[in-house]
């Protein structure tokens, strides 16, 4: 697999909350590139920075100071209006409570993605989605509310939701962190094949370390700063 | 999808959404029913007015209707015969009365009361006038009283009275033993407490006036809308006479009831008010209890302004559906009074002047009074829920996500 094209990079990225009085540095300096086809883990302590990261990435938040790339396009640059639309369409996002929408069915779910983006006809949205559903062993769930399904379920069909836009991203924050041991494996392993088979990137912040040793590569997050970023080899699951 | 979405919210807390529903439903119900009750009163007060007094036009010699309470006999109306059969070959349908109003006392010889007598051909004032069954027209010295004073006096058909009036020279005459032949009943204080229509026989006699002379002449139109057309024919052809309409006798019964309408519509406001309150706190409500979800739609990349648009719409669909049916009911309760009526209380003479109000009050309800108050209900909830709205799409999503909003 080519991991040569960049997705999204952080350049010089600083982000400080309250500036003045009793300023937090939450990411200090920060120079990332993601490269396509990444399965990249951040780790490190609570409070390291890796949520700021993610939502720097996400263009969920802007740095105080630096650039995030996404696409080569430089955010800082864009309107909050544009920065929903490149989360809407390259931009995937998976949560540690899973987030679901609990009035809509487990493949109105992973619709929704598609519905937000705007851009997909009606008839190709439930292919995607029927074959999403198949793809995650869901095919027999997906009329079943998120209250109706366990948490390993749940977790599936935010996975769906994520990648049924096809993003040049996904970002998740402790995707395992609400999982038991053996659905943990479980969703590590679909994304891992999604990544493998489909070539979707993706950056997990983690406490997991059985996560973090299936990454390819991972980045270690101390005070706001990278520490490391190491290739691993041999993190076949 | 914003629509599924939106709807399978509203239902999410049905018992907030159902009193957000009734208190629309209760607002826009009043509505529907207090306006068609004033539109009814409108309507029957202006009915009467043309029925039992005025009807479409009346045409009177100038200056007249500045005296008109001292029913000045010496100022007859120059061509009344004439104006009366131009009226009615320049419009098809139309019929045209002349009459002649004048002060008189009437008594039983024990008491007397002051009134306004009035002489008119009886047929023609049947055919122009609902005052009473006045299909015998009777014969020899008799007359029409109305209700009011035989009230007073105690007179039924067939009793007699004395009426006493200056004819058209000034001096005084008077006839003794005119017999009743009907009572006259218009739910209208001036024909019912204070009109003697005498036949023109007996009345000219009394008068000593001339066959033919009137005070007024009064057209009744097959269209009331072209009085106005009428009214200026008549002036522009016949100088020294004054036309008045039915619109502008009934203008000072319109002013009176707008006030009223304008009470009732406070009250609808207020309460409005308090269903937009309603509203309000709901959509904030249901906008807090779903901070995350929000988060996450706004993570997703939904745009801000469709967030305000989803949670309008779950808003807008719980006002429909609560301004529909209560539209609907208020309709129908409306649509039930139109038909059968309700009670009025009797206005009395003296707190009422001349309000010519029958007992029965017919609601006047219209399709329009239904819509008009479905889409308020509707724009009312809609700018109740757009603040609320707008200040939850504005949350910042780490924040949202992270549960801290």
């Amino acid at each position: 697999m080519t991991q040569t094209t960049t997705v999204a990079a952080l350049q010089s990225a600083h982000r400080i909350y309250n500036p003045g009085d009793n300023p937090v540095v939450a990411m200090a300096n920060v120079n990332l590139e993601i490269r396509r086809g990444d399965f990249l883990a951040l780790a490190g302590p609570s409070g390291s920075g890796k949520s700021t990261i993610l939502n720097c990435l996400g263009c969920l938040d802007t740095p105080t100071q630096g650039r995030v790339l996404i696409l080569d396009k430089d955010t800082s640059l864009l309107s909050k209006q544009q920065l929903s639309d490149i989360r809407s369409q390259h931009i995937g996002f998976i949560f540690q409570s899973f987030n679901l929408i609990p009035v809509l069915s487990a493949a109105e779910n992973i619709e929704f993605a598609l519905q937000i983006r705007g851009d997909i006809g009606p008839a190709e949205t439930k292919e995607r989605t029927a074959a999403m559903l198949k793809r995650l062993r869901l095919n027999n769930l997906g009329h079943r509310r998120p209250s109706q399904l366990s948490g390993g379920q749940q977790q599936r069909v935010a996975i769906g939701r994520a990648l049924i836009k096809n993003p040049a991203l996904v970002l998740a924050d402790e995707p395992t962190a609400n999982l038991d041991r053996a659905t943990s494996e479980e969703i590590i392993q679909i994304m891992r094949d999604m990544n493998e088979e489909m070539g979707v990137t993706f950056v997990f912040a983690t406490h997991d370390h059985d996560l973090m040793q299936k990454a390819r590569r991972l980045v270690m997050v101390q005070d706001g700063r990278i520490q490391s970023d190491t290739t691993q080899t041999g993190t076949s699951l | 999808m914003i629509v599924r979405l939106a709807l399978r919210n509203a239902l999410r807390n049905r018992r907030r959404s159902l009193f957000t529903l009734l208190s629309l439903l209760i607002g826009v119900g009043l509505l529907v029913i207090s306006q068609s009750f004033v539109d009814g009163i409108e309507r029957t007060l202006v009915a009467n007015e043309i029925d039992s007094e005025h009807s479409h036009v009346r045409i009177v010699p100038q200056g007249y209707l500045e005296e008109e309470d001292y029913y000045p006999i010496d100022r007859p109306l120059p061509n009344a015969a004439q104006i009366a059969t131009f009226v009615m070959e320049r419009f098809p349908g139309a019929f045209a009365l002349s009459r002649m109003g004048f002060r008189a006392e009437v008594g039983d010889g024990q008491k007397t009361l002051r009134v306004r007598g009035m002489t008119a051909n009886i047929t023609e004032y049947a055919k122009m006038f609902r005052v009473g069954d006045l299909a015998d027209i009777g014969n020899g010295q008799r007359c029409f009283v109305g209700s009011g004073i035989a009230g007073a006096f105690g007179w039924t058909k067939g009793d007699t009275l004395e009426i006493q009036t200056k004819t058209i020279h000034g001096t005084l005459n008077s006839a003794k033993s005119i017999q009743i032949v009907e009572l006259l009943r218009s739910s209208h204080p001036l024909v019912d407490d204070f009109t003697v229509l005498l036949p023109n026989d007996v009345g000219q006699t009394l008068l000593d006036s001339p066959e033919g002379r009137a005070t007024e002449v009064l057209v009744r139109l097959p269209n009331p809308d072209d009085a106005e057309q009428v009214a200026a024919l008549v002036q522009n052809t016949f100088p020294g006479v004054v036309a008045q309409t039915w619109r502008q006798k009934t203008q000072y019964l319109i002013d009176i009831n707008n006030l009223r309408r304008g009470a009732f519509q406070i009250i609808v406001m207020i309460i409005l008010l308090i269903s937009a309150a309603g509203v309000a706190n709901t959509t904030l409500m249901s906008a807090f209890e779903r901070t995350t979800e929000i988060g996450t739609m706004l993570a997703l990349g939904m745009r801000r302004g469709t967030v305000v648009w989803l949670l309008v719409t779950e808003t807008l669909m719980i006002a429909l559906v609560g301004s529909a049916v209560g539209a609907g009911l208020g309709s129908v309760v409306s649509g039930w009074f139109t038909t059968v009526g309700i009670e009025f209380p009797e206005i009395p003479v003296e707190a009422g002047a001349a309000i010519p109000m029958p007992p029965l009050l017919y609601f006047a309800w219209r399709p329009e009074i239904t819509i008009f108050a479905v889409g308020l209900g509707v724009t009312v909830a809609f700018i109740a829920a757009l603040w609320p709205a707008l200040r939850s799409s504005r949350v910042d999503p780490i924040t949202a996500l992270r549960g801290e909003a």
